[in-house]
């Protein structure tokens, strides 16, 4: 009678510890997309990058989160969102982001060109929301207020973008290994990804 | 007397579970080093040909040629900066790196910490290009990348 107690103890333990064994090999597969909840034991740093899970809250001044976010095609993301965060069109009208395009192969020193079809859809996605056809606040506000007849190659060149960060340039802060550069808006604005660059959401990093 | 047994037994139970889930659970991720992605295989495979036609004593990739090629700096021409691949992928190629120039993080390139890396021809094609010309302003060669796949394989 002891006996057998014992030997269905056992076996229940060689399964729940191989299953353990499984589920734990398997969530290494899946960690880098989902990050299971087993495997994140295991994990440290893997996806606080983008500062998806911080919360993210519609500005006070009535503009929604950019009406581009939810229309971003996959391949915008892809390509224009791996060496920086993907600026979203609504920080630059049509004609800026129109010579950007144009210029991908010199890019800020880097080769950012994409076969055409992806360049295409890109292009049109950047044109139909940008900053000019925007209603948000930040577009009609900031951006188109201050741009003006000049073309901007960078949104942080934009006058009173840069006026805003004039604080933030004169401690060079940027010196920081976390900021590194005033393009690296997420570092700071951190639901940067998700159109929210209200003050309210600053945090500098150390 | 019988209460005794059975808390000696508990003990021996849980100590066995304990055992068991480590050592399957080291087992499993032993076992499961990284397999090559269908796409690297394919890479390699092309590469391979290509270094054996113009070298046929080729004796194969090594992880110990692709390290040395991911940690070699080079000076730019115009901007006289030190250039390296480690420069944005970091020194540990399994852990977070970071662009040098836009601070944005990068996920790890080692495909035992990122499986969704090397698992596409034309992704691995177009950062080989974007990277090499950046880092070293030309292009790699086959040999210099077949090294490099076979580095990253090898965490
Ligand atoms: C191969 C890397 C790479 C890719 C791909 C890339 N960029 Fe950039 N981009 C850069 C670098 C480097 C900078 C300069 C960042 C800095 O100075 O910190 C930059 C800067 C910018 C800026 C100016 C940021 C500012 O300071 O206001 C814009 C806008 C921009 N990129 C748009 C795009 C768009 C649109 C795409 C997609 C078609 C794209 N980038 C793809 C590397 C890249
Ligand atoms: C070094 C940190 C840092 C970086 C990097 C940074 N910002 Fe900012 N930004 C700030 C701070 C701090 C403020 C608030 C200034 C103030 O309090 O008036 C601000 C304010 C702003 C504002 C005005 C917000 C409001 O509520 O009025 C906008 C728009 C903005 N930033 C956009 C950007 C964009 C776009 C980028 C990337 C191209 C960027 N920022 C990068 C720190 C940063
Ligand atoms: C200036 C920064 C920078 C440098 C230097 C750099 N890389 Fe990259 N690399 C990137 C970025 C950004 C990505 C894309 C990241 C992503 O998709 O998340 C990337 C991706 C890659 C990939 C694609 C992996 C995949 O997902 O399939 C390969 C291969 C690669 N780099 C090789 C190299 C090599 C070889 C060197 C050195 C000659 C190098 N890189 C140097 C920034 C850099």
């Amino acid at each position: 009678m002891k006996n057998k107690l014992i030997y269905i103890l056992l076996s229940a333990s060689i399964l729940f510890a191989s299953s353990v064994g499984i589920i734990l090999a398997s969530g290494d597969d899946e960690r880098s997309r989902k990050g299971s909840w087993l495997s994140s034991w295991f994990d440290d740093d893997d996806d606080d990058e983008h500062g998806e899970k911080k919360r993210v809250k519609n500005n006070r001044g009535g503009s929604p989160v950019l009406a581009s976010i939810s229309a971003a095609p996959p391949e915008f993301i892809a390509e224009c969102g791996s060496c920086h965060m993907a600026y979203q069109p609504e920080l630059l009208p049509a004609s800026s982001w129109g010579v950007i395009m144009a210029g991908l192969d010199n890019h800020f020193g880097e080769d950012a060109t994409s076969d055409l079809q992806t360049h295409q859809q890109i292009l049109s996605h950047l044109n139909r929301f940008s900053a000019e056809k925007s209603t948000s606040r930040l577009s009609r506000r900031t951006i188109m207020r201050s741009v003006g007849n000049r073309v901007y190659l960078r949104i942080s060149d934009i006058p009173k973008i840069r006026h805003e960060h004039e604080e933030e340039f004169s401690k060079s802060l940027l010196k920081r290994k976390s900021i590194r550069s005033i393009s690296n808006c997420e570092a700071c604005h951190i639901p940067a990804p998700q159109g929210e660059y209200d003050e309210d959401y600053v945090r500098i990093p150390r | 007397m019988r209460f005794k047994f059975y808390r000696k037994a508990r003990y021996q139970v849980f100590g066995f579970i304990l055992v068991l889930m480590l050592s399957l659970s080291f087992g499993f991720r032993a076992q499961g080093q990284t397999p090559v992605s269908s796409a690297a295989k394919q890479v390699l495979e092309s590469y391979l040909e290509i270094v054996r036609q113009e070298k046929p004593e080729f004796s194969g990739f090594d992880a110990k040629s692709g390290e040395r090629f991911y940690f070699a700096e080079r000076e730019h021409s115009r901007k006289g900066d030190s250039r390296s691949c480690a420069l944005c992928h970091g020194d540990d190629p399994k852990s977070i790196g970071q662009h040098f120039t836009s601070g944005k993080m990068i996920k790890p390139l080692a495909p035992a910490a990122n499986i969704e890396r090397l698992t596409e021809v034309k992704k691995i094609d177009k950062w080989f290009r974007r990277n090499c010309k950046w880092t070293l302003e030309r292009v790699c060669s086959t040999e210099e990348k077949g090294h490099f796949l076979t580095f990253l394989y090898s965490f």
